[in-house]
């Protein structure tokens, strides 16, 4: 069974089916999506400029993580299952999608960064003190990589909905 | 409305953003990335009202940080917002979850007006301990209301 046997496969599950047809279900999925993926970026965000000493510099970056973590990943998770949703309606046609394809490079990259920052770089930012001297160049390099990562996923995502075959803008 | 968004889309600004394919879809990514903007720093003001984050820092201090990207991000908004309007006007204009999101818009920056007015003020009671009702209505209302300005914001592209 090849790649496109399985995609087109996902595409005439129940779920594919409804959202493919339904009239509401497809913008209410993607409502939702919007509303996760604009709150992952912008928490994210908030850190990623506190790595870079652009906001929030009086903020101890350990506080921060921690105040963040959680909220970006309940937001992600959300985000992951309205995408799915969103994907087994047309999978074929997605899977087909430069832009797509991109967001989907791009959200394995920020994956990966963000493993080395919380298991590499960070381990030590309990050290790192309140100021912007105490942030190491990798965590601040961490940080920009991440804010460029995201802002590729988020506009990648915008475009897919101009370039799929009938999706609506 | 209809005339006029017939006469917004014949003039030579929105002539101009028409006849480029990717001028909309970039004006909607940079709107995306300032509501992103918008909501995750009423999240955190509203957490910080309700103790959750910031916790070594004032109520004062948190909104202080956060304030002033809301209204920069409403600048990029309105912004952004104006030209995609200049570029598809009859989409745009004769849209109902258009209009319902204006309105939307307009109460979330008075609600954001408002506390940034009456933060100083003590008899306005932005503490928790004091105002539980107040603060957690204030909270839980303001971060689902520009939740509603983003849906009614997507559901443009369909009703």
């Amino acid at each position: 069974m090849d790649i496109w046997t399985i995609l087109s496969s996902l595409e005439t599950t129940r779920i594919g089916e409804f959202i493919q047809l339904s009239d509401w279900a497809f913008p209410a999925v993607e409502v939702v999506h919007v509303i996760a993926i604009v709150l992952v970026y912008g928490v994210i965000a908030i850190v990623d400029l506190r790595l870079l000493g652009l906001a929030g510099r009086t903020r101890r970056y350990a506080d921060l993580a921690a105040d963040s973590l959680q909220l970006v990943w309940i937001a992600f998770a959300l985000a992951v299952v309205t995408g799915t949703l969103m994907f087994m309606a047309q999978a074929t046609a997605y899977a087909k999608n430069p832009f797509f394809l991109t967001k989907m490079v791009f959200i394995a990259l920020a994956g990966i960064n963000m493993l080395v920052m919380e298991f590499v770089i960070s381990r030590t930012r309990h050290e790192w003190g309140d100021g912007q001297r105490g942030i190491p160049v990798a965590a601040r390099i961490a940080g920009a990589l991440s804010l460029s990562f995201w802002t590729v996923v988020v506009v990648c995502g915008r475009w897919i909905g101009f370039t799929m075959f009938n999706a609506p803008f | 409305m209809m005339e006029f968004a017939t006469w917004l889309s014949e003039t030579g600004m929105s002539r101009q953003i028409q006849s480029h394919l990717w001028v909309i879809p970039a004006l909607q990514s940079i709107h995306i990335l300032a509501i992103a903007c918008v909501l995750s720093s009423t999240l955190f003001i509203n957490l910080r009202l309700l103790r959750q984050v910031d916790r070594a820092h004032s109520l004062e201090e948190t909104a202080q940080r956060f304030l002033p990207w809301i209204w920069c991000a409403l600048g990029v908004l309105v912004l952004t917002g104006v030209l995609l309007v200049i570029g598809e006007p009859v989409r745009e204009l004769t849209s109902v979850p258009f209009w319902l999101k204006m309105v939307l818009i307009l109460i979330g920056a008075a609600g954001t007006l408002w506390f940034q007015r009456t933060l100083k003020t003590p008899e306005a009671g932005w503490d928790l301990t004091r105002s539980k009702t107040r603060v957690r209505v204030f909270a839980c209302g303001t971060f689902l209301l520009w939740c509603a300005v983003i849906t009614a914001g997507r559901l443009i592209a369909y009703v």
